[in-house]
């Protein structure tokens, strides 16, 4: 007895429900374990069927399947679970264990222990979800992880790390890592990272390592470690690997970039030094950002007197210009560019200075608005401008007087060239009355000479009036027929001196024209009595027409000749003042050298102009063109004289010259030699120059020329 | 017989056309400035008067508008003569009352068409009233 006490006392101790079971299933006997877990008396359980305790509560299909099907074929059984809800006590989880025991007296009986692992179930469930979890979460994480065991075996990888380095997991599990992928992580920086770096830490952060693997190439890598106790899988090691070449490819761009732009700033900076003119960066409050090295050297100031400042500050105030206030504060505001803002200003140390201020307002990055003013220093410009504008003004001054005085002295030497004409006319007619003819002949000479003299210092006059802005044209309605009648009573001895035959032809109906007829008929004159003078026993011709061109009508007078002719180069200078073909013409044949050029003159004022072209050795002509009604107003200027107009017809060039006559001109020459250089001339100068072989042809040529004329 | 009151300041001027007048069978009466021609002109009773317009005291263009609002001296032909061959002094000349103008220096000729011109027109209608 004391025995079976013994037992049943070891039976209560022991913690787990114990439940004695007969053959018949009835309870033998329980322990306090199982009345206190259950709920119930030895009452209610003791000699009841296992299936009818607490009110059937014990009537489980895998219980019964246990105890009827398991339990008498086998002496014992382990661990078998049952899981049952219980009226009372819940939910639980059983873990039943059953041994068949020979009871002395009490026959045979199965041990029935029934270990509640419910609570050990529940935070296995828990475990197991989070560890799942936890797995989710690292695959998810798109850098690629390796959890290594302590013996740097890989427990586990995610997926990123199978995509990234292109493998399975069965080349990677339970692997050394050293091994993985042929041995292509056996890096020594990663070695010397796994072996003497962690063991002394458990965490670690960004070791970089580059690393060429064979598949997927030149990959610079993060790594992040943590040591991390795993519950019942030990010490693990998690090994992050953030893949950063790309990250590193963009931050060593943005590097480059911010080093070219470092650069590129520099360069700007160089070239603001470099710029010779003074440079001011201003802010939008008009402090100085910065300046230049041509504005400190300019100025004589320095970096520390400059920078920071107020503009109107600078230099103990010396920029505070009104007119540069204007500028900054009214004219900027409204513009974003504005140019050559021209400030005159006297400074301190250097002086009365003329500057071009130029801004323009840039967006410098970090900077803000910037505004930069150049100034540049035109005052030596401005000086040798106005030195110019005196020099001219000047001259032309000089030129003014040297025209007046030409006037007054041609005005006064013709005063004692009166009395000469005069005296020396009467003596020849006394002379012819009381028959001292031998005189005859030396007065008529004198006169001859003083008429000659007269007519150049008219012509004098004349140039120096139009010089002088103080020609002007009288407008008259003349009729033309009694002016050619005129001028061919007036020019008929001289064209008969020199054994020259006159033909004039009119149109049928000239009628009238309004002009000034004085100038007209000089003009006229002029040209016949070049003719007269440079033909010998040849052909002089007039033929005077009306002509419509453009809706106005022009009187034509056309005045050739079979004279001497002339020479491109001739023709080139015939209108200029003072100029003969050459000085050997003028010798030989007299005359002031102004005749055509006051001709010129002469049609210009009246709204037309002479054309010329010539055959050398063979023939002039020449043709006036003057409206038939001459208006006012192109002539003359407004204050009533033409001096812009003389003054343009004066500085005639030879180029302004061309555009006025022989858009074609045929060159004549019985030397061929000469045909080269001559068409290189002229083409030279501007003309067309028609082909021409022999001479019959280049009259034909010569006659269709002068026809597009 | 025409009397022709020649006005000019210039010495050699006046002698030579004066002279050259007288050879061509006219009467020639003399003033040395515009002041002492317009008392001639009034005195001396000239069919024609020739007038230089550059004259001191008085000067040719004055002299002119004097001589042609004097009720005794308007109706004489008055042929201006100026060195100066611009085209305003004509004008002026005109202007001023001048019959005619010519230039200096004179084309004996010319001027004594002109002179003609004028004297014939006295004539013309000196005669008409009688013809």
């Amino acid at each position: 007895m004391p025995l079976e006490d013994f037992s049943q006392d070891i039976v209560n101790t022991v913690r787990e429900p114990l439940l004695m079971l007969d053959t018949t299933l009835r309870v033998h006997s329980a322990n306090s374990a199982f009345y206190q877990t259950f709920h119930v008396t030895r009452e209610e359980t003791e000699k009841r069927l296992i299936y009818e305790l607490g009110n059937g509560q014990w009537d489980i299909p895998a219980l019964r399947t246990l105890l009827e099907d398991v339990v008498p074929k086998s002496s014992v059984f382990n661990d078998f679970e049952l899981v049952h809800t219980f009226p009372v006590i819940g939910r639980r989880v059983m873990l039943l264990n059953a041994r068949k025991l020979k009871a002395g007296n009490h026959g045979e009986l199965l041990v029935l222990a029934m270990e509640d692992v419910t609570e050990r179930r529940r935070s296995e469930a828990d475990m197991l979800a989070v560890e799942t979890y936890a797995q989710n979460i690292v695959d998810t994480v798109r850098e690629p992880l390796l959890i290594l065991d302590t013996s740097l075996r890989v427990r586990s990888a995610n997926r990123a790390f199978y995509q990234t380095f292109q493998v399975s997991n069965t080349e990677t599990e339970y692997h050394l890592i050293y091994e993985l992928g042929n041995g292509q992580w056996d890096i020594p920086d990663l070695r010397r990272l796994l072996e003497d770096v962690v063991p002394k830490s458990t965490v670690f952060n960004d070791f970089e390592l580059v690393h060429t693997f064979p598949v997927i190439g030149r990959r610079v890598m993060l790594l992040n470690a943590r040591r991390l106790q795993a519950g019942n899988h030990g010490e693990l090691l998690v090994l992050a690997m953030e893949d950063v070449t790309e990250r590193r490819r963009a931050e060593e761009e943005v590097a480059k970039a911010a080093a070219d732009l470092k650069a590129i700033e520099t360069f700007s900076e160089n070239i603001v030094d470099t710029v010779r003119e003074p440079l001011l960066m201003l802010d939008t409050t008009l402090r100085v950002h910065s300046a230049n090295r041509a504005f400190y050297q300019t100025f004589h100031v320095t970096h520390e007197e400059t920078e920071d400042q107020l503009i109107y500050e600078l230099g103990n105030g010396q920029w505070d210009i009104p007119a540069l206030r204007t500028l900054l504060e009214d004219i900027v505001p409204k513009n974003s560019v504005f140019s050559d803002f021209e400030l005159v200003h006297t400074f301190p140390v250097i002086g009365r200075r003329v500057m071009l201020l130029n801004a323009r307002k840039l967006k410098a990055g970090n900077h803000g608005e910037l505004l930069v003013l150049a100034m540049e220093d035109v005052t030596v410009r401005r000086h040798a401008e106005e030195e110019v504008a005196r020099a001219k003004e000047t001259a032309e001054e000089a030129n003014r007087t040297k025209s007046m005085f030409l006037a007054n002295m041609s005005h006064e030497l013709r005063t004692p060239l009166n009395a000469i004409l005069g005296y020396s006319e009467m003596l020849q007619e006394e002379a012819e009355l009381h028959e001292i003819e031998n005189f005859v002949p030396d007065l008529q000479r004198i006169h001859s000479a003083g008429k000659h003299l007269l007519s150049l210092i008219n012509d004098i006059l004349d140039i120096s009036k139009i010089e002088a802005g103080k020609m002007e044209i009288y407008l008259e309605t003349f009729d033309v027929g009694s002016l050619i009648n005129d001028v061919v009573g007036t020019i008929r001895p001289l064209v008969e001196a020199n054994d020259n035959a006159l033909a004039v032809r009119c149109d049928d109906n000239l009628g009238t024209m309004h002009a000034d007829i004085t100038k007209v008929r000089q003009s006229l004159l002029n040209l016949l009595s070049n003719s007269a003078k440079f033909t010998k026993q040849g052909q002089i011709d007039l033929d005077v027409t009306r002509q419509t061109t453009d809706g106005r009508e022009w009187m034509w007078f056309r005045v050739s000749d079979t004279g001497i002719g002339m020479t491109a180069e001739q023709l080139l200078k015939l209108f200029q003042t003072f100029s003969q073909a050459d000085a050997s013409t003028t010798r030989k044949y007299g005359g002031s050298g102004l005749g055509l050029a006051l001709t010129r003159r002469f049609c210009q004022l009246m709204g037309g102009d002479v054309d010329v072209h010539s055959i050398l050795g063979e023939s002039s002509t020449f043709v006036i063109k003057v409206p038939v009604v001459v208006s006012e107003v192109p002539a003359l200027g407004s204050d009533g004289t033409v001096a812009s107009h003389t003054i343009t017809a004066t500085s005639d060039s030879v180029d302004d010259e061309m555009t006025h006559f022989g858009h074609t001109m045929l060159s004549l020459d019985d030397d061929a030699t000469q045909a080269g250089p001559m068409r290189r001339f002229l083409t030279s100068e501007g003309f067309a120059v028609p082909a021409a072989g022999d001479v019959e042809d280049d009259r034909s040529v010569a006659l269709s020329a002068a026809e597009v004329r | 017989m025409f009397k022709i009151l020649l006005v000019e300041d210039n010495e050699m001027n006046r002698d030579m056309l004066s002279r050259r007048l007288l050879s061509r069978g006219y009467e020639v009466v003399i003033a040395v400035d515009g002041e002492s021609g317009l008392a001639m002109a009034n005195s001396a009773c000239p069919s024609l008067i020739l007038m230089d317009m550059s004259l001191p005291v008085l000067d040719g263009w004055e002299a002119t508008r004097r001589l042609k609002d004097g009720p005794q001296t308007k109706h004489i032909p008055i042929i201006a003569l100026t060195a100066h061959a611009m085209a305003g002094d004509r004008e002026r000349a005109l202007e001023a009352g001048c019959d005619e103008y010519d230039t200096k220096p004179i084309e004996l000729g010319r001027l004594l068409q002109k002179i003609e011109g004028l004297l014939g027109a006295i004539t013309s209608k000196a005669h008409s009233p009688a013809a």
